[in-house]
C-alpha cells in the first residue's frame, strides 16, 4: 500500500535528506511522496535552465543577417556548386569584392558566397518563409516554374537602365533567359552536348580515329563493329549505349525532328518522330537480353565523376555528353584519346546541327532584402573580364557570341570551339518551358527506362506519357489563368 | 492544493515539450488536413479546390502504382524482419556464453546512418562486382551453367527483394527487444512444459512466444509504421526516379516530389493523409487481431 506521507509530519522512517531537510537529489524523486517546499525548487530551476536553453537556441538560430553598415552592404549568394567549380566561382566573386563597387547610397557591396546543395528546394523553402538569399544559381530548365509562381524579381528593370546588350548573347542562351516576356535571370555558365567518341577503341576495331559517325547509319555501324559479347553472350565492350549516362532520354526525337510539346498548351509526347527516334535506338540492344544490359549498365557504379565512368573506362566508345566532360576526363583518365562532334540527326540539318542547350543562371528571389546590390553581382558576372574568367575556370563556353581574341585558344578544353558552334547553331535548344516540365521529363525518362527493359513498345510508352501529362499540363494551365484571373 | 500544486508542476514540466509538439508537429498536422483541400504551391498562398485533389489519385494510375509497390514491401519486410529477428533472439537466448557480444554485433549496424548502409549496399548488390552476386555465382553455378545471379538494383523484379535484404540488415533492434522479453520469461513455466513432455519447438510455441507475445505484437505496430514511411534507403538505392520500372518508387517518395519538385503540395498533402489513413486503418486491424493472441500476465 501506497504510503501516506503529509508535508507536516515527515515520515519517521525517513533519513533527514528524504526528509527535506537536506539537499539531496533523492528528495525529489522518492516515489509517492510529497515533495517538500525548498525541494521544489529544483524542478523550477531545471525548467528555467530548459526555457533559457531553448530562448538562447532560437535566438542563436536567427535567420543569418547579413552585416551592414554606413559603408559596407553584404549581399548572400546561393549556388549549387561543389569542387573545382565552386572554386570556379569563389574566385569571380573574389574579383567582385575587390572591386568595391558601391550601390546607390555609396555602400560597398561584399558578396557572401555559399555553396547550397539542391539549391532549387533550399531556395524555394527561403522564399516561401520571406529570407531569401540576395542572388540564387539556379538551373534555366526550372526557371519559369519559379517564374510563374511569382517568386523571381524580373530583371527587365535593371537591363533597361544598364544598357545591357542581348545582341552580345547566343540567341539560345538568352532566349532561355525569357518567359512570357520577361527577363529572369542572366547566365552563369552555359553548356551544349555532343558525341564523344574513344579514339583508340575506333582504331582497335580498324575505324579511323578521326573520323565520328556523321549520319545515323554510320552511328550504327560503327557501334556494330565497337560491340563485344563475351562467350556467354553478355556484353563486354559497348559501341553506343542510349543509356549511358541516360540524361538526355527525353530528348532524343528531336534528333528525328521530333517535338515534345507544341507550343506552351499541348504535349506531343507521341509525336511519330519521336516513337521513330526510340525505334532506332532500341536497335542498339544488339540482341542482348536486357538483363545483361542492365547489369552491364551497373558495372559502371552510380558515380559519373569515377575512373569507372562507362566512357572513361573504355566500356562505351561513344557517348552524348555535355561540354564538362573533359574536366572530368582529364581528372579521371588524362591518358585517354577522345575527340568530340555534333550528335547526328536523321535529316539533313543544313549545317545547323542539333544540341541540347542548357546554362546555369543567377537571379534574384522575390524577397531578397537588397535586389539592387544583387543587380550589380549579376551584371559584373556578365561582363566579358569575369564571365571569360568563370567560363575558363569550368572548363565551358561564354554564352557571348565573341570572346577576347585568343580566349579560346587557351582554354584547357580541346574541343571548345565544337560546343560553341553547337550554341550558334539555329537547332540548339533549351528545354521547353512548360508548366509541368519536371514531371514531364521524369515520365518520359521512366517510359525510355520501360521501353529499353523490354516493357512496352514506343508507342505504348510514349501514348502512355501522353495521356498522363496533358490532363496534368491542362490543370496546371488552368491553376495558373485562374491566379492571373484574380491577381487582375 | 497539493493535488493542484503537482498538477502544475507536472504542465510546468512538460510545457517545453507541449510548446515543442504543438508547433512542429500538432499545426502541421492540422495545416497539411487543410492544405489537402487546397491548391497549394508553397509559393503562392494555398487555393481552396474542395476534393479535386483526391478525386485527381483516384484517376492517377502512378499514385496506385506506388501505392502497390508501398504495400507489397510492407507485406514482405515486416514477416521477414519479425522472423528474422525472433530467431536471432532465440539463437541468442539458447547461448549461454557470449550472449552481449551478440547482442552488440547484431545490434551495431542500427549504429550506422541510413544513407552510409545504403551507400555500402550499392556495392553489395552490384550486378558484376557485387559481394552478394560473387558470393552466389558458384552456388547458382552449380545447379545450372546458365543460370545468372540477378541484377539487384537494376532488374525491377529485384528491387523489392534487394529492399528486403537491406531492411534484414537492421533486425538488430527488434531482436535485441525480443531478447530481453525472452530472459524475462519465468523458468518454472519451462520446467513444466518439460515434465510434461514438451520438445524445444513445443516450448518455444507454447511457452515461449506467448509469454514474448506483446513484444512481438509492439514491433509489428512499430513495423507497420516503419514500412510506410520508407524513404531513404530506396531513395540512395535506386536514384530519384525510383529505379527501372519505378519499381522501387514509394508513396513518401512521390509525395516528396509532388511537393518540393513539381510545387504541389496540396496534393502531396491529400497523399499524405490517405497513407496516414492507411497506417491507422492496419494498426486498428493489427489491435483487432491481437485482441485474443496477445497475453498480458498483469491482466
Amino acid at each position: 500500500m501506497r504510503p501516506r506521507v503529509s508535508k507536516t509530519a515527515p515520515h519517521p522512517a525517513l533519513s533527514p535528506e528524504q526528509r527535506g531537510e537536506g539537499t539531496s537529489a533523492l528528495c525529489a524523486s522518492a516515489p509517492g511522496l510529497e515533495i517538500s517546499i525548498d525541494s521544489m525548487k529544483r524542478p523550477y530551476l531545471a525548467l528555467a535552465a530548459l526555457i533559457a536553453l531553448f530562448l538562447s537556441a532560437i535566438i542563436w538560430d536567427q535567420p543569418h543577417t547579413t552585416p551592414e553598415t554606413p559603408e559596407m552592404v553584404t549581399i548572400d549568394y546561393w549556388e549549387k556548386w561543389t569542387s573545382f567549380e565552386a572554386e570556379g566561382m569563389r574566385a569571380t566573386v573574389d574579383m567582385f569584392n575587390k572591386k568595391k563597387i558601391k550601390n546607390s547610397k555609396g555602400q560597398v557591396i561584399f558578396c557572401n558566397y555559399l555553396t547550397i546543395t539542391q539549391v532549387d528546394r533550399k531556395s524555394l523553402l527561403s522564399i516561401a518563409a520571406n529570407h531569401p538569399p540576395d542572388v540564387a544559381g539556379f538551373w534555366s530548365f526550372n526557371l519559369h516554374v519559379f517564374a510563374d509562381m511569382g517568386a523571381l524579381i524580373p530583371l527587365d528593370k535593371y537591363i533597361e537602365r544598364d544598357k545591357i546588350d542581348k545582341d552580345k548573347y547566343m540567341d539560345v542562351f538568352w532566349n532561355g533567359c525569357q518567359h512570357k516576356g520577361h527577363t529572369w535571370c542572366l547566365p552563369s555558365t552555359p553548356a551544349t552536348n555532343a558525341l564523344h567518341w574513344n579514339k583508340d577503341m575506333f582504331k582497335e576495331v580498324g575505324l579511323d580515329p578521326e573520323r565520328p559517325p556523321r549520319t545515323l547509319e554510320e552511328l550504327k555501324e560503327f557501334s556494330d563493329k565497337l560491340t563485344k559479347p563475351d562467350k556467354d553472350g553478355k556484353p563486354t565492350q559497348m559501341g553506343f549505349l542510349p543509356v549511358e549516362p541516360g540524361w538526355w532520354n527525353y530528348a532524343w526525337g528531336y534528333f528525328w525532328g521530333g517535338k515534345l510539346n507544341d507550343g506552351m498548351e499541348k504535349i506531343t509526347a507521341n509525336d511519330p518522330k519521336n516513337i521513330e527516334a526510340w525505334k532506332y535506338l532500341m536497335g542498339f540492344k544488339k540482341g542482348f537480353k536486357s538483363e545483361y544490359l542492365l547489369s552491364f549498365a551497373q558495372s559502371f557504379g552510380d558515380a559519373f565523376d569515377s575512373p569507372q565512368n562507362a566512357f572513361m573506362s573504355g566500356k562505351v566508345a561513344m557517348v552524348l555528353q555535355g561540354v564538362w566532360m573533359a574536366n572530368f576526363i582529364k581528372f579521371n583518365n588524362p591518358q585517354m584519346n577522345w575527340g568530340c562532334a555534333p550528335f547526328p540527326s536523321s535529316f539533313d540539318t543544313h549545317g545547323n546541327p542539333f544540341s541540347m542547350a542548357d546554362m546555369d543562371v543567377l537571379t534574384i528571389p522575390r524577397g531578397a532584402a537588397h535586389p539592387d546590390e544583387a543587380w550589380e553581382l549579376i551584371k559584373f558576372i556578365n561582363t566579358t573580364e569575369a564571365m571569360e574568367f568563370l567560363c575558363a575556370s569550368h572548363g565551358k563556353l561564354t554564352p557571348f557570341k565573341t570572346n577576347t581574341p585568343g580566349w579560346i585558344e587557351h582554354q584547357s578544353h580541346p574541343y571548345l570551339r565544337v560546343f560553341i558552334d553547337l550554341a550558334r547553331s539555329k537547332n540548339a535548344l533549351v528545354t521547353p518551358k512548360l508548366a509541368v516540365w519536371d514531371e514531364y521529363k521524369k515520365e518520359l525518362t521512366a517510359a525510355f527506362d520501360r521501353v529499353w527493359m523490354d516493357k512496352a513498345t514506343p508507342e505504348e510508352a510514349l501514348n502512355d506519357v501522353q495521356a498522363r501529362m496533358q490532363p496534368k499540363l491542362d490543370r496546371a494551365l488552368k491553376v495558373l489563368n485562374q491566379r492571373k484571373d484574380g491577381a487582375e | 492544493m497539493a493535488a493542484i500544486d503537482t498538477k502544475r508542476n507536472g504542465l510546468m514540466l512538460t510545457l517545453p515539450w507541449i510548446i515543442g509538439l504543438s508547433i512542429f508537429t500538432l499545426y502541421p498536422f492540422v495545416a497539411s488536413m487543410y492544405y489537402s483541400f487546397t491548391d497549394y504551391s508553397v509559393l503562392l498562398s494555398p487555393k481552396w479546390v474542395g476534393l479535386s485533389n483526391f478525386e485527381e489519385m483516384l484517376n492517377d494510375t502512378l499514385f496506385w502504382k506506388v501505392l502497390k509497390n508501398t504495400l507489397l514491401l510492407a507485406a514482405m519486410t515486416i514477416p521477414a524482419g519479425l522472423v528474422v529477428s525472433l530467431c536471432l533472439a532465440l539463437a541468442m537466448n539458447a547461448t549461454k556464453r557470449g550472449q552481449v557480444l551478440y547482442s552488440v554485433i547484431f545490434y551495431l549496424p542500427q549504429l550506422v546512418p541510413p544513407t552510409a548502409t545504403a551507400l555500402v549496399f550499392m556495392w553489395i548488390f552490384n550486378a558484376e562486382y557485387g559481394l552478394l552476386n560473387n558470393a552466389l555465382k558458384p552456388i547458382l553455378s552449380i545447379f545450372s551453367s546458365s543460370w545468372d545471379p540477378p541484377a539487384w538494383l537494376t532488374d525491377s523484379s529485384w528491387a523489392l527483394p534487394a529492399l528486403v535484404l537491406v531492411g534484414l540488415w537492421g533486425v538488430g533492434q527488434s531482436a535485441f527487444i525480443y531478447l530481453a522479453k525472452l530472459q524475462d520469461v519465468p523458468q518454472d513455466l519451462y520446467e513444466a512444459a518439460e515434465i510434461d513432455g514438451a520438445s524445444t519447438l513445443q516450448k518455444i510455441r507454447h511457452v515461449a512466444l506467448p509469454m514474448i507475445s506483446p513484444v512481438i505484437f509492439f514491433n509489428v505496430v512499430m513495423g507497420i509504421i516503419g514500412a510506410f514511411q520508407i524513404f531513404t534507403t530506396p531513395f540512395q538505392l535506386f536514384g530519384v526516379d525510383g529505379g527501372k520500372d519505378r519499381a522501387a518508387y514509394f508513396l513518401p517518395h512521390y509525395i516528396f516530389d509532388h511537393a518540393f519538385t513539381y510545387l504541389r503540395m496540396g496534393y502531396a498533402c491529400a497523399m499524405s493523409w490517405i497513407l496516414f489513413l492507411l497506417i491507422l486503418m492496419l494498426t486498428i486491424v493489427a489491435f483487432w487481431l491481437a485482441k485474443d493472441r496477445v497475453y498480458y500476465a498483469g491482466r
